[in-house]
């Protein structure tokens, strides 16, 4: 069951094209993140999908209905859309109570008061604020003032909830609880997810499927694993992981790659180029303290601890790359070490389009 | 994809929207209300007028272009007499009266927020208390303290306790005008700059100070630089008002035949000359717009200075010391001199049976509630008894909360649309159109709505005599001051607040009644209360538009005081801002806004 299906969407300000030919199906019961940096048009396409924007081309469905359809010239209002939409401000209206905040949707719907009551009331247990209904919303915390945004939309359940960036506003450990807290919620109700963001940690933490989107392209549509493991450009490859993916130029000589004038592991496959960029995230080089055949020489810039384990900032010649090690590593600034790559983890990538190739490689 | 095809859909779609629908019909209106005026007033200077048939030796033939208007004000003595004099005249006037409003305004703005001045929140109090009053308070009770013998008038208050005798260019012309209308119209360039001065962190001025730079290169390089906008805007403002004021140099002025534009256009269209009068609104309009011209050239700077203070701002305040309370002292006597002895003066004449004499025998309550009587105003009853006065009070009222709140509607909607869609060619031209009538001088906005609802045009119909025209010119005149509260409080309305509703299935009334009215409401009464104050103690914008049926309280009492029946006047007038000040607190405490926020003080 495919809940949202976008077809060909396009749209554009003053010839600049924020989203640009974009396709996507999100299936029943999934949380799709879109994720990408600012500017990359996933909130726009979060909006087109609510319906408060309108596609300059393409069609959406929703529920299996066409909403939308540039050449029909269809276009179902929100309301009618049956979709909830978290902003990233809250948006709670100042002026009213948290019930009557959250009431508002079913005022709309024209429901008894017994009944407005009765849902209200159980909604506001749900994301236990009971007790704060008559509060106003300049009178509660931020992680407050989020979960009566969300309960404000689930009181109408719909079947598919729209997250803009919902999390952003809140400090860390929060944040931490609210990703708890709204996975669950996704779990309980198997409502549809479509949940915008830039933070890719959220991405990978949260999601059933991730849309990664790049100048108003999709670079990648698979589960997190996928994407952190295979990321299908250098772009996402770039995008995700933390703190950072590591690249480095290879020539491709008679089946080897050749990295400076060092000769290191195997590229299978026909018709090889003559260059390719490998990646690797921090955690798929381990340190050696001699030279073997498979290593590549490098000096120690900097150590970071980050709690769990600590990060060695390296130079692979002139190129900067990062390295996880474990707790307790010691390293002297200068020092020369040598890097094993760990080959089930790398990934190849075309120089010129930034693709990634479908070759093997092996040690 | 055909590009024309999606930008026609794109243009479909728009038009589904109401803000768009919104838009499309104010900018008719406005257009209608703002720039077709504008042509008529044009129309009227080239055509034979019905007041033309009088005139001997040229072929006159009503509604047929002729340039002799032209012809007769820009060449020869008439021109000299009717154009080039009264121009004269109003440039000093407009000068001088802007030099006061500048020094007066800035000089208390400094005094308020930059020094640890003593009492300043009574002083900030007192300065505002000019702008709700008529502009012709402060003339009629100049006249009440300096009239005289020489000048052929009763004693006023000097003459009669000191037996001084002010020397007439004391009493009537240019002098007199400048200053009672620049103490008039200070409160408004005093709101403009203690908001600069108040915007401006004093860390700016501290790090120039680290840098040792002197007092007064700071002042010169940074503090005058960032409050440069502010005067300026002061300075343009004041040029708009003096030059469309009518009552002031009415009463100073043609006692001792001093003519400026506005009364030489009222003097022209009175006598039924409105070719000749509206080349003179045209010389107003240009001056005017080479004004917003300027004046535009100013604001765009001013934009980049906007962000200055975004933060909490510091300012330390300059110590007055020993001087402290002096200069307090001083300060509150000059305002209370402006703002309340004025209307003692009037309050005093208005009590006293037989003008010019001030002693105890001579009270009589026979202005307020005096039975008709044949021996005092021709028979007139005292105001308070008086139907034609109670008939105008009440069209004051009536004028001014409709006017207001029409007004205060029209313009918390054009800005719900100018926030809506703030790119939008549509949204600017609102803007700017809607900004236009400030600059328009009162007394020719009036000339304009005088040929525009003359007669009957298309589906308008002829509104010249009924109370219609009046709600009309005063929605139109005042919808600068709406728009600019009404625009300002919607954009701090977040549009996700909205398409939170949007979402949740209320329709574009529900939510503008359930969410953007009620989160703009601050701003709509602030924008109501000014147009309620300005309209109220208007009087050069009704002048040309009023009809016996159809006075108001202001118009009823200037034909009182052109024939000289002056405690009755002088009543009328304390009645006047009598109402205007108990409406005005009456909104305030019911409502509790501040008048300084919709005045344009921010």
């Amino acid at each position: 069951m495919v809940t949202v299906r976008l077809v060909g969407i396009s749209k554009g300000w003053s010839g600049v094209k924020a989203v640009d030919n974009l396709s996507l199906d999100i299936g029943k019961g999934d949380f799709v993140t879109l994720l990408g940096p600012s500017g990359c048009g996933k909130t726009t396409t979060l909006r087109m999908i609510a319906g408060l924007e309108d596609p300059d081309d393409g069609e959406i469905y929703i529920h299996g209905k066409l909403v939308f359809s540039a050449s029909k010239g269809i276009n179902v209002p929100p309301a009618q859309r049956g979709l909830g939409m978290i902003f990233q401000s809250y948006a709670l209206w100042p002026h009213m109570t948290v019930f009557d905040n959250v009431a508002f949707g079913l005022v709309q719907q024209k429901l008894s008061k017994d009944q407005i009551n009765q849902r209200v009331t159980r909604v506001l247990a749900d994301v236990e604020l009971e007790g704060l209904a008559h509060r106003y919303p300049s009178e509660l915390s931020g992680g407050q003032q989020q979960r009566v945004a969300v309960a404000r939309m689930i009181v109408v359940s719909p079947e598919l909830l729209l997250m803009d960036e919902p999390l952003s506003n809140l400090d860390t450990r929060l944040r931490m609880q609210m990703r708890a807290s709204l996975k669950r919620m996704h779990q309980e109700t198997n409502t549809t997810v479509v949940y915008v963001t830039h933070d890719q940690e959220e991405a990978l933490t949260m999601s059933t499927g991730i849309a990664v989107m790049n100048k108003g392209k999709l670079e990648q549509y698979a589960s997190p694993e996928e994407v952190y493991e295979r990321p299908a450009s250098k772009f996402v490859a770039e995008f995700t992981g933390n703190p950072q993916t590591n690249f480095i130029d290879a020539e491709v000589v008679d089946g080897r790659l050749k990295i400076g004038d060092r000769f290191i592991g195997h590229i299978d496959g026909d018709a090889l180029p003559n260059a390719v960029t490998l990646s690797f995230r921090p955690e798929a080089m381990s340190i050696r303290q001699e030279s073997t055949p498979n290593t590549l020489p490098a000096t120690v810039y900097a150590t970071l601890l980050v709690g769990a384990s600590v990060l060695v900032y390296v130079h692979i010649g002139n190129i900067e790359a990062v390295i996880r090690a474990e707790r307790g590593s010691k390293f002297r600034g200068n020092q020369e070490i040598w890097l094993e790559p760990d080959w089930t983890q790398v990934n190849v990538y075309s120089p010129t389009t930034g693709r990634r190739l479908d070759y093997a490689v092996r040690g | 994809m055909n590009g024309l095809k999606v930008r026609f859909r794109k243009l479909a779609n728009r038009w589904r929207k109401p803000e768009t629908i919104l838009a499309a019909l104010f900018l008719v209106i406005l257009v209608y209300l703002v720039v077709v005026p504008l042509f008529s007033l044009v129309q009227t200077t080239l055509v034979w007028g019905t007041g033309d048939t009088r005139i001997r030796g040229e072929n006159v033939v009503v509604g047929k272009f002729t340039t002799y208007h032209w012809r007769r004000m820009l060449s020869g003595d008439f021109a000299e007499a009717v154009f080039y004099k009264p121009l004269l005249n109003t440039l000093i006037v407009t000068a001088g009266t802007v030099a006061i409003v500048l020094a007066v305004g800035s000089l208390l703005a400094y005094l308020v927020v930059r020094t640890d001045i003593r009492w300043a929140k009574l002083i900030n109090a007192l300065a505002t208390v000019p702008y709700i009053l008529p502009s012709w308070v402060l003339s009629l009770s100049w006249l009440q303290l300096f009239q005289n013998s020489t000048v052929a008038m009763p004693e006023g208050l000097l003459s009669y306790y000191t037996g001084i005798n002010a020397p007439e260019w004391l009493v009537y012309g240019p002098i007199p005008i400048m200053i009672t209308m620049g103490l008039h119209y200070y409160p408004f360039g005093y709101l403009l700059i203690s908001g600069a001065l108040r915007s401006i962190d004093s860390q700016l001025e501290e790090s120039a100070e680290i840098l040792g730079a002197s007092k007064s290169y700071i002042m010169r390089r940074i503090t005058m630089p960032i409050i440069k906008p502010a005067l300026f805007s002061t300075a343009l403002l004041g040029i708009a008002r003096s030059m469309g004021t009518f009552g002031t140099p009415a009463i100073l002025g043609l006692p001792a035949r001093y003519y400026t534009l506005s009364t030489q256009i009222y003097s022209l269209v009175r006598t039924q000359r409105q070719g000749q009068g509206y080349i003179l609104a045209l010389v107003l309009l240009a001056i005017s717009g080479i004004g917003l011209y300027v004046n535009q050239r100013v604001i765009s700077a001013r934009r980049s200075y906007a962000t200055i203070g975004g933060k909490g701002v510091k300012s330390r305040k300059v110590r007055l010391g020993k001087w402290n309370t002096p200069i307090a002292v001083l300060t509150i006597l000059f305002l209370l001199a402006v703002a309340v002895f004025p209307l003692v003066f009037l309050t005093w004449s208005s009590l006293t049976l037989y003008a010019g004499d001030y002693s105890i025998s001579n009270l009589s309550l026979h202005y307020w509630i005096g039975e008709s009587n044949p021996r005092f105003v021709a028979g007139e009853p005292g105001i308070l008894r008086n139907e034609a006065v109670m008939g105008a009070a009440w069209n004051t009222v009536k004028l001014a909360l409709v006017g207001g709140l029409i007004c205060g509607f029209a313009g918390l909607l054009i800005g719900y649309v100018v926030a809506r869609a703030r790119r939008a060619l549509t949204s600017r031209l609102l803007e700017q159109v809607s900004f236009v009538p400030m600059l328009v001088p009162s007394i020719v906005f009036g000339a304009l709505y005088l040929t525009l609802f003359a007669v009957r045009r298309g589906p308008v119909p002829a509104l010249y005599g009924t109370f219609a025209l009046l709600v009309l010119v005063t929605v139109a005149k005042q919808l600068p001051y709406t728009v600019r509260s009404g625009v300002s409080s919607m954009l701090q309305v977040a549009q996700e607040l909205e398409e939170a509703a949007v979402i949740l299935g209320a329709s574009w009334f529900a939510r503008l009644r359930k969410i953007m009215l009620p989160l703009t409401k601050n701003g709509f009464v602030a924008g109501t209360v000014i147009v309620l104050i300005t309209s109220m103690r208007e009087l050069s914008l009704y002048i040309l538009l009023v009809t016996p049926a159809n006075r108001v309280l202001t118009t009823l009492t200037y034909r009182y005081i052109e024939v000289g029946y002056t405690q009755f006047s002088n009543a009328m007038t304390v009645l006047l801002t009598l109402l205007v000040v108990v409406l005005t607190y009456a909104i305030n405490a019911w409502q509790k806004t501040d008048i300084g926020a919709g005045l344009g003080g921010r």
